[in-house]
């Protein structure tokens, strides 16, 4: 039931959105009409017509909910500005009258507009698309409830402010919105994805939810490349979540991860819209990314990898992203590839650039080298520096870790 | 991204309800206002969708040390702030970047005329290396 709540909330928003105008309060109707679903279905019974059901239901709070704005603005306005009927009924005229899926779509973009900053957008995008309560998103991304209706609330309200429409962007502006909600669900992803002890059973809910998004927009968009990627991305990553924590919490790093434990199913999945994407056209950084997942989920044992492949990878995705931290895994797989001296080298090009100032992965990485190199005490020492630095707790407990057994042998 | 805002005072000079400066005494008008930013403060914060909480502390006299002595927990008094800075009151907030920490802090630091410290909270979330 819940599936199906979550999969006709986008939809019955969407129909509203585009019936009455009013995003905002057309987006608290249908939340109200998932809390009635939610409340009633399970005591009496399913009703024959779901999606009927939830449109009903949400267009009756719609009604209610714009009778009280427009009392509201009467109030307020004292008849200085009339509303026009034409603003709670405005499909605008250039837009189609599309199907359910476009809708969708057409919602995604103004969940992930530009005006916002990721934390709303993230917020939104969890509420209005993937039809999570606001209880739900809070519990996962550890806020309280109330700063996250607020943040939903005020998101909603900036979107009005900049007048952002339930309309599909020019095609100038297309591709650059398109990056935003990728952008969006990667973010998604890996607030689940990078939890560990504790909390990770609801944040890792956000893993199988923006898998859930981004497999709605590869059916919406089958032909853009990087949305496959981006998917295939999610996959190939996800199926090591049940190897990257050991029994009490700690990270397990690649090299030890029993690789018995990755998921095969989605490591085949991932590797087959892959290879459906790849030779399309240049490939963008999600399907790199996805691929250099791709050469890891291939290799059977560590030993195995095909580090060449990766460096290599690693080689076309440094020129694309001029993104210091690409270069500093492309200094490791150079390092398991030529020896720890040639990664070291490519790690020295970057450890001037600015954007690496205060950053751990620097040293975590210095430190790698150098303990591949044999050079225990100032391995430890770029170790513990990464320790200092990052604001991650398993991050910090792995590297003392390694710190420690340095010191000790 | 969480950060803890902190918040230190003299606490000599809270009797006369300057937070910062060890003479000052506030005038009425003063204190009245200094209230008025507080909640200003904190009700913008909560509508940005970005206060996750914040308390402010008793005074110090109220302090308990509680520590582990030949395995068994110790309760006692104190200790009693010699210190000329002792930790007033605390905020978290969760906020797109750093920068935008910064800014919030340094609105706080002027509502409570007196430095105020940031510092990141540590993630439970974390990537194998």
């Amino acid at each position: 039931m819940e599936d199906l709540l979550r999969e006709l909330a986008p939809q019955v928003l969407a129909a509203l959105t585009r019936r009455y105008g009013h995003f905002d309060l057309a987006e608290e109707a249908v939340q109200e009409a998932l809390l009635a679903a939610a409340t009633q279905w399970p005591e009496q019974g399913m009703p024959d017509n779901p999606p009927g059901w939830m449109t009903t239901v949400a267009t009756r709070r719609m009604t209610d909910l714009l009778r009280s704005e427009q009392a509201r603005r009467r109030r307020e306005q004292q008849e200085a500005l009339r509303v026009l009927p034409a603003d709670l009924l405005s499909p605008a005229a250039d837009v189609s009258p599309a199907g359910d899926a476009d809708d969708t779509l057409l919602l995604l973009f103004l969940c992930c507009h530009p005006a916002l900053n990721p934390p709303a957008q993230v917020a939104l995008t969890l509420r209005a698309v993937g039809g999570l309560t606001t209880a739900e998103i809070a519990r996962a991304l550890l806020l309280p409830e109330a700063t996250l209706a607020q943040r939903i609330s005020r998101a909603k309200k900036r979107i009005l402010e900049v007048g952002g429409r339930f309309r599909m962007p020019d095609d100038r502006d297309r591709a650059r919105r398109l990056d935003v909600v990728l952008h969006v669900l990667y973010l998604i992803f890996n607030e689940g994805y990078t939890a560990t002890a504790g909390e990770s059973l609801h944040r890792g809910e956000l893993c199988a939810e923006a898998i859930r998004l981004a497999r709605m927009v590869h059916r919406l968009l089958p032909d853009v490349p990087e949305v496959s990627g981006l998917l295939a991305e999610m996959l190939l990553t996800d199926a090591r979540r049940p190897a990257r924590i050991g029994p009490d919490g700690e990270l397990v790093p690649l090299a030890e991860q029993d690789r018995g434990r990755w998921n095969r199913v989605m490591i085949d999945e991932g590797i087959a819209l892959l290879t459906d994407a790849l030779p399309r056209k240049r490939p963008g950084p999600y399907q790199l990314q996805a691929a250099i997942a791709a050469v890891h989920a291939e290799a059977r044992r560590f030993e195995d990898t095909d580090w060449a492949q990766i460096a290599a990878l690693y080689q076309v995705l440094d020129q694309l992203a001029d993104n210091p931290v690409v270069t500093l895994n492309r200094a490791v797989a150079v390092a398991m590839l030529s020896g720890p001296a040639a990664g070291l080298a490519v790690l020295e090009t970057v450890a001037g650039d600015q954007r690496m100032a205060g950053h751990h992965r620097l040293h975590a990485v210095r430190g790698h080298l150098l303990e591949e190199a044999g050079e225990r005490a100032a391995a430890a020492a770029e170790y513990r520096a990464a320790a200092r630095l990052t604001t991650s707790l398993p991050e910090r407990r792995y590297l003392l870790t390694r710190a420690a057994r340095l010191d000790v042998r | 991204m969480k950060y803890m805002i902190m918040t230190f005072g003299d606490a000599s000079a809270w009797d006369t309800l300057g937070l910062g400066a060890t003479e000052a005494t506030w005038s009425p008008e003063e204190v009245a206002e200094h209230f008025r930013s507080m909640s200003a403060f904190y009700a913008d914060l909560a509508a940005s969708g970005e206060m996750v909480t914040g308390f402010g502390l008793a005074d110090p006299s109220h302090t308990t040390t509680v520590e582990i002595r030949d395995g068994r927990p110790v309760a006692s008094d104190g200790p009693y702030a010699e210190a000329k800075e002792v930790l007033a009151g605390f905020g978290v907030i969760d906020v797109a970047s750093h920068d935008r920490a910064v800014e919030l802090a340094a609105r706080f630091a002027a509502i409570v005329h007196t430095r105020v410290e940031l510092r990141p909270i540590m993630d439970d979330a974390g990537r194998e290396m």
